[in-house]
This record gives structure tokens, C-alpha cells and sequence, in this order.
């Protein structure tokens, strides 16, 4: 019920995709199905040939070896902790240089090719021929390809001649260093590993879908989430104006009746220590009073924050800034808001419930399994007129299932959320869950890559290193493996091992604790990756160029379609743009999302309706910029230099997306560039 | 010794050859319909449905330049009628800026026409089919200079499916056939003189052996021995049966050759007709005699009195067609106005 989007029927998107689809079937198989009939090979294969002398002519494929120089030239100066790193470093110079050159030269071939054939006129004697314009658009897309295709062969190839020969003196030294006996624990199990894998050595890793930050694991309740002092809970809300408008009232706007939220948790001591209250940083929050012991109680502050986690409503308007104590096992506590949040949440529409603890000798759980209206962990509810009348709003259903987006959440760190040690409170657990993973074991066991940023020390000393103990649960049994302790170093990998009958059903958890006191890490869903199974570093390179040629093609489509109407110069600026665009988009798209309009009305003020005009004004400025951008190719879905450098195996998901961008907006724009030219004087 | 002499003798003085009735010293009359001067003449050639029958037949052919912004620039053919028979040798004239390479543009599809038809060889004009018969030389040789003399005939030949084994027999004669010698074959074109780069563009032509063949000022740039060339080249492909549709300055060359001609002057038609009716001066009688020594030549007036001349052949003179575009050119500049300027 709290859904709007399920009545609107059709995204823009999909509305383009048809609109693309219907314009392709049209200008290739009505317009032009004369020239799509009379299609030779022969002849595209003439033109993409004279393509490829042109460049061959222009030097273009000696950017290659240039490019190469400059690899080269850059390694010698790189820094690098070890030979891992080395090798990644040289990995990631290699493929960005091959990305880089093939681009510019899809960019520059693409956009002054057509518009020099029309310059110089040459054009005049190939259309003269029976060459369709089809033909030639193909042709030379064609001829294009071949050029970018033969760059990044040699690239390829120099590539893996170049890792090749700088593993050699590297191996060497890794062999070096294990014979000292002063290396650090964290290094020789490193080492240890690269020795036994080799510094090529590619695989699948997996992440889990559903990772959280809790407090506490109770072993007994597997599915109530707890979190303590450290964490957060946040439950996503999707709401409408009339949803939040008090029914029954004549002329009633949202909030006129204010709104209840209830929360339904679970207080559960967890330790015993003497309780000095503290209060989140937050000046219109209330001290926290009515201690029954020294130990204090279960309390709980709520806060509602957008998507990127802003506050959107002032503390007082909630409860009075009053924290709610949690009673005990189930207990139903309820929080007054203020008309005047109760507008802010209809501007906004989507939004999060966050609750924070404060003491630490409590965890609170929350029942996420539940629910029905009686029992959810939290509703919002809105009086009316008539006790009919009252609505109660349910959290988002994605919260229930579990969904990253909803859940038990560190407290924001630098690095991502973070997953603190032991101190003055309990340390935290990362846990990790994994469904329908079924890892290839070596040995009898699954390799498991534990990456984490280590945001804070207790003390500065560096010789005391990060440890965690890391252990993998099997949910269908509920069985856990052995502890592993295992060293940390910031941003480097770890390697461990799990018995891979832990793994065997295919739905587990890991679990990370720190054990090292006062450390705190910072923890992604990226941070725990499972082995799933490895392979070659030539096939991974190979997926790699295939990524980087479909997004050359995709560029010369672009370029090529710009250049049939444009100077080249502006042609080379528009395919820019057009590239480009909904990369710098998603740059900005944090202050985009639909809540900036009720954010800048908030601040400028005035009643609700003035407010709601600007913020509609706002929502739909934003809304405009983003459609534009979801119009444009995501060229992210080309990027696997992240994925490849870090010798993670790049999914066959990954070239099918490529593949997809490159079909989505390749051809409709093919298909313009054929109709352009159609109708296009070639004489200038 | 044998001696010419041609008296020219004008009857009253008019710069326009215009048809002015029986001529008095006419002694045989030619027995021709068309008659010279600002005659339009019968546009469909005789034919009955000339967009099928006839190698080129346009309908009120107009061309309008634009600008970026679609604003009018140049009127470079106001409604041109013209059809032009299978078989025949056609020579497009008129000063420069006249309009004869936007009438081929148009002819070829590379541009489209503001208003008007053309049909080519019985298809529109521009229609990628028609392309397979058509052989086209432009006013320059627009080519990639970046392939050789084989490498560009190979190109173009591959356009036309060719097969490579039939290539690697024609590639060869052609280039023969334009004068390109072995070392030249191999040469890049960016190296070509002026007129080694016509005979590239000239072969590229004809390299699929084609029923029309339009050709844009073909002798520029070429040397005397390359002109002549050329004008056998279009008499031996008239003898073939293909239609030439031919551009040039060189008037002496085009009275050669051309069957028919038609003057353009700032996109508009002068004149259209055989080229043996339009050099004929009907008002004008010439009187050629040989055998006539010093002494007679002071009894001339006497001899053409009593037209007692031995061996006398009397007929109408024919004027150069230089002389012919000169007075078109000349009749619509009246206003002072540069020839050249356009409108
Ligand atoms: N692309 C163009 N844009 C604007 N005007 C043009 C264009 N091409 C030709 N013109 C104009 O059209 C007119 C006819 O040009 P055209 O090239 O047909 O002349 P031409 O008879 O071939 O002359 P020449 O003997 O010099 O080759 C000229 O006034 C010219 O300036
Ligand atoms: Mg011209």
C-alpha cells in the first residue's frame, strides 16, 4: 500500500528502449530495407580495409608502441609495498594505457573520418558506386573496430609479455624475503601465499549480498539482528502525501494531525558495567534520565535521515528529543512527531527510521522476520478523524528480506562502516551472508580474502598489528568452523582457509570479529570475498580487452553518428559529452536524489504550499538531469580494470552488461547515423 | 600552290544569329528543323516516355543553396529541362558558376534537388541501384591519396563486386588505356602530377565498364598528347554505344565530339541543339573557291556579281561554337553585371 511507483506504469527508460526499438525496426527494415537487402560484404569489407590503411597511413597503431614506452616508463618509477602490489601496479598502468588509447583513438578516428571524406571529397566516387550508405556506415564502423581491435591485440600481447617478464626477478624475491626470519606474521602468511599461487593467479570471488554490522550474535535466536551502542538500525520507509494526511479532515494537509511511530525491539543486557550517560553529539538531544539501576536501560534514540544518511528532521520534533527506553523482551514503545516532520517525510517520500543505542551494556534487537502490522519492529502511524480512519505505515518490504539497503549498520567511518574491537564496549561482528555459493574447495579447503581498512589504533604503536578471528557458519546446520585468527594490515589483503564443509550447502555466513582492543575497521560488503573458483590470468586479460574493444566500438558509434551532421572538432566535444555525461551525472548524483527539493524548501521556509512548490520545482529539476542521464551509456559497465587488477576473475556478467550497453545504445544510434546519411548532401 | 579563300559576307549587321527568314544569297538551303539561338527545343528528344527511354530526362531541375540556417544562397539551377538520348555525346557548357556540376551532382544523387525530377538511365536519380551503370569523373580527382594507382582501381572495383581474377585483368588494361605506366601504377596518388591524378580519376570511371559516363572538365590538367587522348576515348566509347555526358572549357574539343551541347548560364538554359545546327550561320553565305591568283582577287567583287568563280561552293558558314557561347554569355550580360557573378 505505501507503494506509488506500482501505479505509474512504464519507467522513462523502458519508455526509451521501446521508442529505440521501434525506431531501429523502422529505419533498417522499412526505411531501409533496400539497402539492408542489397547489403554485400564485399564492399564493407572494401571500405573498412581503406579505414584501416588510412589509420595505418596516419600512424595511428603507433600509439601503441608509445603507449607501451610510457608503461614502461611509469613502472620504472612506481612505489610499491611488495611484489603483489608491484605486479598489480603494472597490471593496472598496462590496461588503463590500452583503455586510454583505444578510446582517444576510437574518439578521433570515428570523428574525422567521414567528415575528411567529405572535405576532400573522395566521397563523391563512393557513392557514385553502388555503395549504400548503409554500407559505408558499416563499412567504416567496421574498419574502425579493426583498428581499435589491432591496438588492443598489441596492447594484449605486450601486456602479458611485459608481466611475464617482471614476474621473473619478483618471484625471486619473495623468495628472498621468506628465508628472513624476522618477516611479520602478516607478511609470511602473504607470502606464503603468493609463492604457492604466483603473482598471476586469478579467481572468482564472490561478496555477499546481505552484510551487517551487529552487536551481537545469539546463536539460539539466528534471526533476531541486534545491535549495541556501535550500530545502527535503519529501516527504509516509502510514504506519499496522502498516505501521511490525517483522514477524515475536511481540507487536512500532511502532518495536520502529527504522527506516532512506534517501535516494537528486544532489550538485552549484555554486560555490567557502571553506566555514565553519555549523549550522541546532538544539542537538542535530552538527557537520558529515569535510571532504575547503575548499569542504566535499554536507551534508544530515534532519527529519520535520507538516503545518504543527512538527518532530515531536528531533534526536537521527535519525541521532544527524548530518548525511549526499551523495556524488555517485547516490548512496544511509542515516539511523538512533530506536524512539521510529518511535511518534511511528504516531500521526501522515501526515508529511514534510525535507531541508535546509547548504552553500552545493552543490545537491542529487532525482530525483522515479523511482519504482520501487530509485530513489525517499527510502523508510523497517522491519526485520523474516526478510529477507522488511522493508518498505519509499514517499513519497505526489501527491509524484510534482508536487503543491504535495510538492517544493522556501523557507525559511519571513513572507510565505510565501521567494525570496531573490544574497548569500553563489546566489539562488533561483521557478518557476511552468503546464499547459493557453492565455492570450488582446493585441498579440502575454500580460500577466503579479507581486505578491510583499519581506520583507528588504540595507540599509535605500530608493532601491535590488527587481528581478527574470522569463523564461517553453516545456516542449514548451524554449525560453525574453528576461529581463525588472522593479521590485518589496512587496505592489503589476508588470505585464509576454511573447511570447505562449511560451505558445502551453499547458504553460510562469515563472520569477522576484531579481537585486537580499541581497533576499529573500516568495513564494505567488499571487505569478505569467498574463493569461488580461479582461472587464468590470459582468459581474464582477454575478457578485459573484449570490455575495453565493445566500449571502443560503442565510442566509434557515438563519434560516428556525431560526425555525420557536425565539424569534427564538435563532433569530438559531443561524443565527449555524450560519454562522458552520465559519469559526471552520477558524480553529482548524490544532491540529485528526489529529497534536495524538500531539503532547499526546508531551508528557505515558508507554509507548506510554498514549500511544496519549491520543492517540486527542485524534485523535478534533479528528476530532469538524472532522466538525461539514464539516457546516456553507463560506462561503467566497461570498466574492469578495478576487477582485474586486483587479479579478481572478471564475470561473465560483466561482458554480457558490456554487451547490453553496447546493443542498447549501439544500435539505435546506428541506425540514426544510417538515416542521417541517408539523407545527407555528401557535397559540401 | 593551291589557295583557300573564305569571304565572309554579312548581310546586315546582327549579333544575333536569330533565324531571320531566307537569306539572299542562299543557294542551298539546309534542310534542318532546329535553329540556332535561344531555341529550347523539343526537351523529351523525340522520345515518348523519356524518363524510361532516355539515358537522363529532368523535369523543372531546381537547386537551391542553403546556408546552416536554411536561409537561400545561391540559385545554382532554376528548372532545367533536359533529356538527353541513349547513344549520344552530350556536352554541358556555360561560364563557371553556371551550374553544369550541380546539374551532375544532382544527376548522381550526391546532392538532392529543391524542386524538379531527374531520371537516370529510366531510375531517380541518386537510386543505388543505377550506380552499377554509371561511370562518373569529378571536376578533380577525389581519391585516397594515401593508395596507389592499383590499390585504388582494386578499391573501386571491389564497390562493384567485381571478382578479383576479373580485376587482376582489367586493372592493367585500364591503366594502359589512360596512359599510366608501370612505375606511375605503383605510386601513391598523393605523389600523382595534376594529370596523372585525371588519368586515375578517368580509369576509376571506367572501371565497370559503364552504359553513361559522366565526365567534369576531363581534360584539365592534361598535356596535349592526354587531350587528344581523351577525345578518342569519347568518340570510342560513342562508338560503343554509351552515353557521355561531357563538362569542358576546351569548346574546339567539345565541337569535336559532342553530338548535342546545351549552354547553361547562372542556372538557367541558353540553348540546346546539335552542335552542326547551333555552328551554323544562316544569314551568312560563304563562298570557297581555289585557283584564284593575285590578279583575280581584284575582279572579286565582279565575280561574286556575275557568280561566275570556278569551282565555287557556296554554303552557310559555321561560326566556332566559341564564338557561339561568347555571344549567349555576352547577350545576358547586357547589364554589366561580371559574367560570373551569380544572382
Ligand atoms: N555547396 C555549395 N554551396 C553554395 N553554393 C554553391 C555550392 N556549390 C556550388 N555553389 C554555387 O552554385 C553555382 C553553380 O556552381 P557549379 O559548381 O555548378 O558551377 P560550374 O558550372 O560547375 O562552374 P565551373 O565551370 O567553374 O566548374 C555557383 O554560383 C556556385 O558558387
Ligand atoms: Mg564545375
Amino acid at each position: 500500500m505505501p507503494n506509488d511507483s506500482a501505479t505509474t506504469g512504464l519507467s522513462p527508460q523502458q519508455i526509451g528502449l521501446i521508442v529505440a526499438g521501434v525506431f531501429v525496426l523502422v529505419s533498417l527494415f522499412v526505411y531501409g530495407i533496400g539497402d539492408l537487402m542489397r547489403l554485400s560484404i564485399g564492399r564493407i569489407a572494401a571500405i573498412s580495409s581503406v579505414v584501416f590503411r588510412d589509420s595505418i597511413r596516419k600512424r595511428i597503431l603507433w600509439l601503441a608502441p608509445l603507449a607501451m614506452f610510457g608503461v614502461v616508463l611509469v613502472s620504472q618509477y612506481q612505489r610499491s609495498v611488495d611484489e603483489a602490489d608491484s605486479i598489480r601496479q603494472t597490471v593496472k598502468f598496462c590496461l588503463f594505457a590500452s583503455g586510454f588509447l583505444v578510446t582517444v583513438a576510437a574518439v578521433l578516428l570515428s570523428c574525422t573520418n567521414l567528415s575528411r571524406d567529405i572535405e576532400t571529397k573522395v566521397i563523391f566516387t563512393v557513392v557514385t558506386k553502388p555503395t549504400s550508405r548503409l554500407e559505408i556506415a558499416l563499412g567504416k564502423l567496421v574498419g574502425f573496430a579493426r583498428v581499435t581491435g589491432t591496438l588492443l591485440i598489441m596492447m594484449g600481447l605486450f601486456t602479458l609479455l611485459y608481466l611475464g617478464y617482471r614476474t621473473i626477478p619478483l618471484q625471486r624475491g619473495i623468495e628472498a624475503k621468506l628465508a628472513d626470519p624476522t618477516l611479520s606474521d602478516f607478511n609470511r602468511q602473504w607470502l606464503e601465499h603468493q609463492r604457492k599461487e604466483g603473482l598471476l593467479a586469478t579467481r572468482v570471488i564472490r561478496n555477499a549480498p546481505d552484510f551487517q554490522i551487529l552487536g551481537l550474535i545469539d546463536p539460539a535466536k539466528p534471526t533476531v539482528r541486534y545491535m549495541s551502542n556501535q550500530q545502527q538500525l535503519w529501516m527504509p520507509f516509502e510514504v506519499t502525501p496522502e498516505l501521511l494526511t490525517p483522514a477524515g479532515i475536511e481540507n487536512a494537509s500532511p502532518g495536520d494531525a502529527g504522527a506516532v511511530i512506534a517501535v516494537r525491539l528486544e532489550g538485552r543486557r549484555i554486560s555490567e558495567t557502571e553506566f555514565v550517560p553519555t549523549l550522541p553529539d546532538n544539542p537538542f538531544l535530552v538527557d537520558p534520565v529515569d535510571f532504575t539501576n547503575r548499569f542504566g536501560r535499554a536507551n534508544v534514540f530515534v532519527n529519520i535521515f535520507d538516503e545518504n544518511g543527512s538527518s532530515l528532521i531536528a531533534a526536537p520534533q521527535i519525541n521532544g528529543g527524548r530518548s525511549i527506553f526499551v523495556r524488555d523482551v517485547d516490548s512496544l514503545e511509542y515516539l511523538e512527531l512533530d506536524p512539521a516532520a510529518v511535511q518534511v517525510l511528504a516531500q521526501v517520500k522515501r526515508f529511514y527510521l534510525v535507531l541508535s543505542g546509547v548504552n553500552p551494556n545493552f543490545a537491542i534487537g529487532v525482530h525483522p522476520q515479523d511482519t504482520t502490522a501487530q509485530t513489525a519492529p517499527a510502523k508510523i502511524i497517522i491519526p485520523a478523524a474516526t478510529q477507522e480512519g488511522v493508518r498505519w505505515i509499514m517499513p519497505r518490504t526489501d527491509f524484510f528480506s534482508g536487503q543491504p539497503d535495510g538492517g544493522v549498520r556501523g557507525g559511519d567511518g571513513r572507510f565505510g562502516q565501521q567494525l570496531n574491537g573490544p574497548g569500553e564496549q563489546l566489539a562488533g561482528f561483521g557478518r557476511y551472508r552468503f546464499s547459493g555459493v557453492k565455492p570450488n574447495p582446493v585441498d579440502g579447503q575454500v580460500p577466503l580474502e579479507i581486505r578491510f581498512a583499519v581506520e583507528r589504533g588504540g595507540d599509535e604503536d605500530q608493532d601491535t598489528g590488527t587481528e581478527a578471528l574470522v569463523k564461517v557458519v553453516d545456516r542449514s546446520t548451524g554449525r560453525e568452523s574453528p576461529d581463525q585468527r588472522v593479521a590485518l594490515e589496512s587496505f592489503r589483503t589476508t588470505f585464509v582457509t576454511a573447511p570447505a564443509e562449511y560451505f558445502a550447502s551453499g547458504d553460510f555466513d562469515v563472520i569477522v570479529e576484531v579481537i585486537s582492543a580499541d581497533r576499529v575497521l573500516g568495513a564494505t560488503s567488499l571487505s569478505v570475498g569467498v574463493v569461488e573458483s580461479r582461472y587464468g590470468f590470459i582468459l581474464n586479460l582477454f575478457y578485459s580487452m573484449l570490455t575495453q574493444w565493445m566500449l571502443a566500438i560503442l565510442v566509434s558509434i557515438i563519434g560516428f553518428f556525431c560526425s555525420t551532421r557536425l565539424s569534427w572538432p564538435i563532433a569530438i566535444m559531443l561524443t565527449l559529452a555524450l560519454i562522458t555525461g552520465r559519469w559526471a551525472v552520477n558524480q553529482v548524483r548524490d544532491s540529485l536524489q528526489p529529497g534536495i527539493g524538500a531539503q532547499v524548501a526546508q531551508s528557505l521556509g515558508g507554509d507548506y504550499r510554498e514549500m511544496r512548490v519549491i520543492a517540486n520545482t527542485f524534485d523535478g529539476l534533479a528528476r530532469l538531469l538524472n532522466i538525461v542521464a539514464d539516457f546516456l551509456p553507463d560506462i561503467d559497465a566497461f570498466s574492469t580494470v578495478e576487477r582485474i587488477e586486483r587479479m579478481v576473475a572478471i564475470p561473465m556478467s560483466t561482458l554480457t552488461g558490456a554487451g547490453l550497453v553496447l546493443l542498447i545504445f549501439g544500435v539505435p544510434l546506428f541506425a540514426a547515423s544510417y538515416v542521417l546519411l541517408r539523407n545527407k548532401e555528401v557535397a559540401p | 600552290m593551291q589557295m583557300s579563300l573564305s569571304l565572309h559576307l554579312e548581310r546586315k549587321s546582327n549579333k544575333n544569329p536569330k533565324f531571320e527568314g531566307p537569306s539572299m544569297a542562299t543557294a542551298v538551303e539546309q534542310p534542318s528543323a532546329a535553329s540556332p539561338g535561344r531555341f529550347m527545343g523539343p526537351t523529351d528528344a523525340g522520345l515518348t516516355n523519356p524518363a524510361v527511354e532516355a539515358a537522363v530526362h529532368t523535369r523543372g531541375l531546381s537547386k537551391l543553396y542553403t546556408d546552416f540556417w536554411g536561409r537561400p544562397k545561391v540559385r545554382a539551377l532554376e528548372s532545367l529541362d533536359l533529356t538527353i538520348r541513349r547513344g549520344e555525346v552530350f556536352g554541358l557548357l556555360g561560364p563557371n558558376g553556371s551550374g553544369k556540376s550541380t546539374t551532375i551532382k544532382l544527376l548522381l544523387g550526391l546532392i538532392f534537388p529543391t524542386a524538379g525530377q531527374a531520371y537516370v538511365l529510366g531510375e531517380r536519380a541518386g537510386s543505388v541501384t543505377i550506380n552499377q551503370k554509371i561511370g562518373f569523373l569529378p571536376e578533380e580527382s577525389y581519391l585516397y591519396r594515401f593508395l596507389n594507382g592499383e590499390e585504388t582501381l582494386h578499391f573501386y572495383g571491389r564497390l562493384f563486386k567485381i571478382p578479383r581474377r576479373e580485376l587482376k585483368k582489367r586493372v592493367p588494361e585500364l591503366l594502359d588505356t589512360v596512359g599510366l605506366d608501370e612505375k606511375a601504377r605503383k605510386r601513391k596518388l598523393r605523389e600523382y602530377s595534376k594529370g596523372m591524378a585525371r588519368r586515375i580519376g578517368l580509369a576509376q570511371a571506367l572501371i565497370n565498364d559503364p552504359e553513361l559516363v559522366l565526365l567534369d572538365e576531363p581534360t584539365t590538367g592534361l598535356d596535349p598528347i592526354g587531350t587528344r587522348e581523351m577525345k578518342d576515348l569519347i568518340v570510342s566509347l560513342k562508338n560503343q554505344g554509351k552515353t557521355v555526358i561531357l563538362c569542358s572549357h576546351l569548346l574546339a574539343d567539345v565541337q569535336d565530339v559532342c553530338d548535342r551541347i546545351t549552354i547553361l548560364f547562372r542556372g538557367k538554359m541558353q540553348t540546346l541543339g546539335d552542335v552542326k545546327d547551333l555552328c551554323q550561320v544562316k544569314d551568312v553565305t560563304q563562298i570557297e573557291a581555289t585557283g584564284l591568283g593575285p590578279l583575280q582577287l581584284a575582279e572579286l567583287r565582279a565575280f561574286v556579281d556575275k557568280l561566275g568563280a570556278k569551282n565555287a561552293a557556296i554554303t552557310h558558314p559555321t561560326t566556332t561554337l566559341e564564338e557561339l557561347f561568347v555571344r549567349v554569355v555576352r547577350d545576358n550580360t547586357q547589364d554589366g553585371s561580371s559574367y560570373t557573378s551569380s544572382h
